[in-house]
């Protein structure tokens, strides 16, 4: 028989049992309506709180000089966002819109912007992006429900415009960009990383989680240096300023291994303010093709030379100070009487020129003109190259266009193209490419696509001949003796050609002046060209842009501690005075 | 009628027992995800200490780059402190094999 205490406690056991079965129930019914009954409800529920999965943006990479000087890198910025809050009214959207305008200095037209997507459902906006750290504080500190930071960053380049051209330069939005940003953007913008926004509060507010991290960007390095750079630029200007030029540009690259040390481009721009003004977009250097007038002529005594059409001892009458060929009517800038094939050149006669360019056929000239692979890219890693116009040789003038091409006209080159061919000279005969990154820039691979080495052009014995008799020649006592550099060897060729102006169709009294050259002679450490477009007070290519190279030369042949190659001229002026001359 | 059961004393030293381990593990628990939690703030806001600094290193040689830009180090030289290019021959090239 079961006592009162054993009936007691089986009855308190019985009740407990039903009332934890009936609990149980419940929770299962109400799990039930939950997940089975409410399942598209609590589905969309839970995508409404958890579907915004924003990038996060990786740090890009820095670019730096062959030093490793920082040309550009990205500091930290943030982008500000704004959501919409469950049960906010309209009265607190705007109230908020108008706290931001006053933090961020947000216009009008931007503060309706937000609102009217607010207004409309949008589950993102943002509000202004890029900001600073200390904007971003100030944001946060509003405490204003919905808005948010995303990180970001920045593109900083601490030295201004300086290799403005190379550089390049991204826009603030990063979907815009040129130079080397744009040429190694895989390189350096690295891999964009993720993470989901919450919803938390009921709708209040809002949390985020990086499911994905950023792979940062890898740094580039160019083969600019800083202070090169800094030199050529600083030259330049001051002889565009001087002879009111309406552009300029220099470039000053390595002879042997085609890398670029300066290019600089005027007009410019401040590469923290890209894309700057528009007609200072332009890399003049590489992307703009002109008729190089007598540099050219550098090609056609290659040409006459390797093929042996000419002597060094071979005259040319050019005392009539004009030639007439199929009716065109070349003209010298001075009479110059009968001079030797390095005279010719030394003093850039036009008939001269033309007298021995004409012992070439057509077809011999054109494939030396394609040798030195004019009319195509140099294939610099620099984007929008242009290749310049060589027409084919069939479709010359059988009478004028060879004449008028072997002193520079009906030929359009870039300023590259022209320092590549000059450059052929210091070679010894290669034809190098020309890069602005250095193969080894601590990414993965030859991203600057310098696969395949020098070309021969000429052979060596042309080269040297033409640079020992003719090209040193011209800076010693030609045309470009105002870039004579003390110590130092110069080669070089000027130019100066008139402009054809398509509407008058007809050449123009407007001028571009080009010299360009290498130096030390010997062992050459640097070729250059210079090139100043419409220069006023004397348009020489002699007279304004070979005292150009000589400044940029000196300065940077000391900078590389290159010793002159020859004995500096004494400052000790000394004179004879005849016996018992009173003095 | 009804009769109250009474505890021995080794049961209630048993219970006491129980009570006192169930309590110290408790306590354990609640002490070692307290400091797992705080070990992980500790680690959290060293890597943040960690970020914030190199960023710091990074504005750093952003503002020596900056400093060392080639114009202003020029200016400098020139208008602060007077100095001049020298000229060719106040220049003494030496190689670096010959005797100083």
């Amino acid at each position: 028989m079961r006592t009162f205490y054993e009936n007691d406690i089986r009855k308190r056991a019985l009740f407990l049992s039903f009332l934890l079965a009936g609990w149980a129930a419940v929770v299962a019914l109400r799990l039930v309506q939950i997940q089975v009954f409410g399942h598209a409800r609590a589905k969309a529920a839970v995508l409404d709180q958890t579907r915004d999965t924003i990038k996060v943006e990786p740090k890009r990479g820095n670019i730096l000089d062959r030093n490793g000087e920082i040309l550009a890198c990205s500091l930290p910025a943030a982008s500000v966002y704004i959501r919409p809050v469950d049960r906010e009214t309209p009265a607190e959207e705007r109230a908020k819109g108008r706290s931001l305008q006053d933090r961020l200095g947000l216009s009008e037209k931007e503060v309706a912007y937000i609102l009217g997507r607010l207004k409309d459902g949008f589950s993102f906006t943002y509000v202004k992006k890029k900001i600073s750290g200390e904007d971003a504080a100030g944001v946060m500190a509003l405490k204003l429900p919905g808005v948010g930071l995303e990180p970001a960053t920045r593109r900083h380049y601490p030295l201004g415009s300086l290799a403005a051209h190379v550089l390049g330069g991204v826009s603030l939005a990063e979907n815009n960009r040129t130079g080397v940003e744009a040429r190694y953007n895989d390189v350096l913008m690295g891999e964009e990383g993720e993470q989901v926004i919450y919803k938390v509060n009921g709708g209040r507010d809002y949390q985020t989680q990086v499911i994905k991290s950023p792979v940062p960007g890898k740094d580039l390095v160019l083969t600019l240096d800083a202070t090169i750079q800094y030199y050529a630029e600083k030259e330049l200007a001051r002889a565009v300023a001087e002879h009111e030029a309406a552009w300029g540009t220099v470039i000053v690259m390595e002879p042997f291994s085609g890398e670029i040390l300066a290019l600089a481009s005027l007009p410019s721009y401040d590469v923290n303010d890209y894309p700057g003004p528009k007609n200072a977009w332009m890399n003049r250097a590489v992307q703009l093709s002109y008729e190089p007038g007598s540099t050219f002529k550098i090609v056609t005594a290659a040409a006459a030379r390797e093929r042996n059409r000419v002597g060094f001892t071979d005259l040319f009458d050019c005392s009539a100070g004009s030639i007439t060929i199929g009716g065109l009517t070349i003209r010298d800038h001075e009479r110059v009487g009968v001079l030797s094939f390095p005279n010719v050149l030394i003093h850039s006669s036009n008939v001269g020129t033309v007298l021995f360019a004409s012992l070439l056929s057509i077809d011999e000239f054109y494939d030396t003109i394609k040798a030195f692979r004019f009319g195509t890219k140099t294939g610099i890693d620099l984007p929008a190259e242009a290749s310049g116009k060589v027409r084919p040789a069939s479709e010359w003038n059988k009478k004028v266009s060879l004449p008028h091409i072997a002193i520079g006209y009906e030929v359009s080159v870039t300023p590259l193209q022209m320092l590549r061919a000059m450059n052929v000279f210091a070679t010894g005969g290669l034809l190098v490419r020309p890069r602005v990154v250095r193969s080894d820039g601590g990414f993965a691979g030859d991203a600057s696509g310098t696969a395949g080495g020098p070309v021969r052009v000429i052979s060596e014995k042309t080269a040297s001949e033409l640079v020992g008799r003719v090209f040193e020649a011209v800076v010693e006592e030609g045309t470009a003796k105002l870039g004579r550099l003390d110590g130092f060897g110069i080669a070089g060729k000027t130019g100066t050609a008139q402009k054809y102006d398509p509407a008058l169709n007809a050449y123009t009294r407007k001028y571009t002046a080009s010299f360009v050259g290498f130096t030390p002679v010997e062992r050459p450490r640097l070729a250059m060209i210079v090139v100043l477009d419409e220069p006023k007070e004397g348009y020489y290519g002699g007279q304004v842009c070979a005292p150009v190279f000589r400044d940029i030369a000196r300065q940077v042949l000391r900078y590389l501690r290159v010793p002159p190659e020859r004995p500096l001229p004494s400052r000790v002026l000394t004179a004879e005075m005849e016996r018992g001359e009173m003095p | 009628m009804m009769v109250r059961r009474k505890w021995s004393l080794k049961g209630i030293a048993l219970g006491a027992a129980l009570i006192a381990a169930a309590v110290g593990i408790l306590t354990f628990y609640v002490w070692y995800q307290t400091e797992s939690v705080k070990l992980g703030i500790d680690v959290g806001k060293s890597d943040e200490r960690i970020r914030e600094l190199e960023e710091g290193i990074e504005m750093l040689k952003l503002r020596k780059a900056a400093l060392l830009d080639p114009g202003r180090v020029e200016r400098i030289a020139r208008e602060s402190l007077g100095l001049v290019d020298p000229k060719d021959d106040e220049i003494i090239y030496q190689k670096l094999d010959a005797p100083r």
